[in-house]
């Protein structure tokens, strides 16, 4: 299990931010935490769960397929971290 | 192999705004953006030592097609029956966005418009032409009231308009893809379609049938990228394969053209811009999300649309000379836009339709949502990822781009030596474009792959 961290706090974002690697079927425990209510959504797997303001949002995943997949702020378009897949 | 999963696709918001699935370039970046800028300057060096005079003869060329396939491209029977089906199809996505399921998560509208729609109407243009003129449900529906309403009262006025109704529209457009926040909302979707559908139908009744190719945004889109298809109507009426080239050469030099292909280059480079780390960095989660997005839009219009007249302006100030053309610059060399307007959206937005555009299909499945209902087996399935590998997007990224380029180096230069007549006037008129070509060659491509 790969575990990866992200805080958005006002207009930062902390964390493993950037460019992520990640193994091919691997499982990811990613654990968001943020000052706005919005979604966090993971592409590829195209996961999204809501988080509240002030909240936290674990999400766990496996990427099956590879390339290079964002995770966002859905409605806000931030991009939190690149899951670079191989 | 779609996977089978206990739910229905989890979540996304749609996204033809955003490419989710990146790709992996097999080489440096710095390589590409070499590679690209090289292209375009070789191009432009071989056609000044090779392409001496003007080559292309617009809607003069062209191999006539046989006459039985004349006759299936002009059959009326089949011309009816596909504005029926467009027209159901669109009726029927319509009547899903307002009374479907409510989260666009399971709502097959957001993902036909966006993504098998606007999206798709890219490659069936380049392959067949104006598609959408040919089935647009708007002129179906218009053929209709028109019968009731009588004689268009505006219809005179048309044409001094040109394409910057079509523009304006498209700017609407881009503004609801790219920076609203709902677009994907079923509801807000369904009510946006609904105004513009009346709005549209209005104008038409006030301008007349030709409204269509002036005024929406998504025929003009549609007959412009068409110009690049091989198959065209030639001047003289009849059907015939021809080079792209020539189809683009045709375009007709109507007001607002330069200011209708600005706008869709520019609005593929704000989508690209607004993902880069920059941007994300210092634009995104200020607490605004609308007006930032909103200037940053309006900016990078104006600044494509300035670069470009300035560049045409000075170009065709070059090359003119003491020649008889009046044209401005600006729509003098507009047309050689067409094919980076085409090179941008294959290379922004091709993944989407193999990667999302499958979601249109399995939701199509069950489209109101009701329980139990699977109409064709397929709700349960997922995004199938391996259709694309990230290697051939990067490939065909790279590829559209850089093609797209090169295609606008040759166009403008067979323009500027028709027009100058003398050679070296022609070479020195194109420095100005030849510079803008490679800085967009190079932004279009950082923006893309960086």
């Amino acid at each position: 299990m790969q575990r990866l961290s992200l805080t958005v706090s006002g207009s930062s974002v902390t964390g493993d931010t950037g460019t992520v690697p990640v193994q091919l079927g691997r499982p990811v425990e990613l654990t968001v935490t943020s000052d706005v209510a919005d979604e966090v959504h993971v592409h590829g797997v195209d996961i999204g769960r809501d988080v509240p303001a002030g909240g936290t949002v674990v999400i766990e995943f496996t990427q099956t397929a590879p390339g290079r997949f964002e995770v966002e702020l859905e409605n806000r378009k931030r991009v939190l971290t690149r899951l670079q897949v191989s | 192999m779609p996977m089978s999963v206990a739910m229905p696709p989890a979540d996304p918001v749609v996204l033809a705004h955003a490419v989710s699935v990146r790709s992996d370039l097999p080489v440096p970046l710095l390589a590409v953006l070499v590679a690209g800028a090289a292209a375009v300057v070789v191009s432009f060096v071989a056609l000044g030592a090779l392409w001496r005079t003007s080559r292309l003869r617009g809607d003069e060329a062209g191999r006539v097609l046989p006459t039985s396939a004349q006759r299936l491209l002009d059959s009326r029977l089949l011309r009816g029956v596909l504005r029926a089906v467009v027209l159901v199809v669109t009726l029927f996505v319509l009547v899903v966005a307002l009374l479907g399921p409510r989260e666009s998560a399971f709502n097959l509208a957001p993902y036909a418009f966006y993504v098998t729609f606007w999206v798709g109407l890219v490659p069936a243009s380049l392959l067949l032409g104006p598609v959408w003129r040919a089935v647009n449900p708007l002129r179906t529906l218009h053929a209709g009231l028109a019968y009731l309403s009588g004689p268009a009262p505006g219809a005179a006025v048309l044409p001094r308009l040109g394409l910057w109704p079509a523009t304006a529209f498209l700017l609407a457009y881009a503004w609801v893809e790219l920076v609203l926040p709902d677009r994907a909302v079923p509801r807000t979707l369904g009510v946006l379609l609904v105004a513009y559908i009346g709005v549209q139908l209005l104008a038409a009744l006030w301008y007349g049938p030709q409204w269509f190719a002036a005024g929406d945004a998504f025929e003009a889109y549609s007959t412009l990228l068409g110009r690049l298809s091989p198959l065209g109507r030639r001047a003289d009426g009849r059907w015939v394969l021809r080079n792209p080239l020539d189809g683009v050469d045709a375009t007709p030099r109507v007001p607002g053209l330069a200011a209708f292909v600005t706008a869709l280059v520019a609005t593929t480079a704000f989508d690209g811009l607004g993902r880069t780390t920059y941007y994300q960095d210092n634009y995104v989660l200020n607490g605004d999300e609308i007006g930032v997005p909103t200037l940053g839009l309006a900016l990078t219009v104006l600044l494509v649309g300035g670069l470009y007249a300035g560049a045409a302006a000075l170009a065709t100030r070059a090359a003119r000379g003491d020649s008889a053309d009046d044209s401005s610059g600006a729509a003098l060399f507009a047309h050689s836009l067409v094919p980076i307007a085409a090179g941008y959206a294959v290379a922004h937005y091709f993944s989407l339709l193999f990667f999302e555009g499958q979601l249109t299909w399995i939701l199509a499945s069950n489209p109101f949502g009701v329980d139990g209902v699977d109409l064709f087996g397929t709700y349960r399935n997922t995004v199938d990822l391996t259709v694309l590998s990230p290697r051939t997007i990067a490939g065909v990224q790279v590829g559209a781009v850089i093609g797209g380029h090169v295609l606008a180096v040759v166009l403008a230069h067979d323009r500027a030596v028709r027009v100058a007549g003398l050679h070296r006037t022609a070479r020195t008129a194109q420095y100005p474009l030849l510079a803008l070509m490679v800085g967009l060659t190079l932004l279009a491509l950082r923006l893309l792959l960086g």
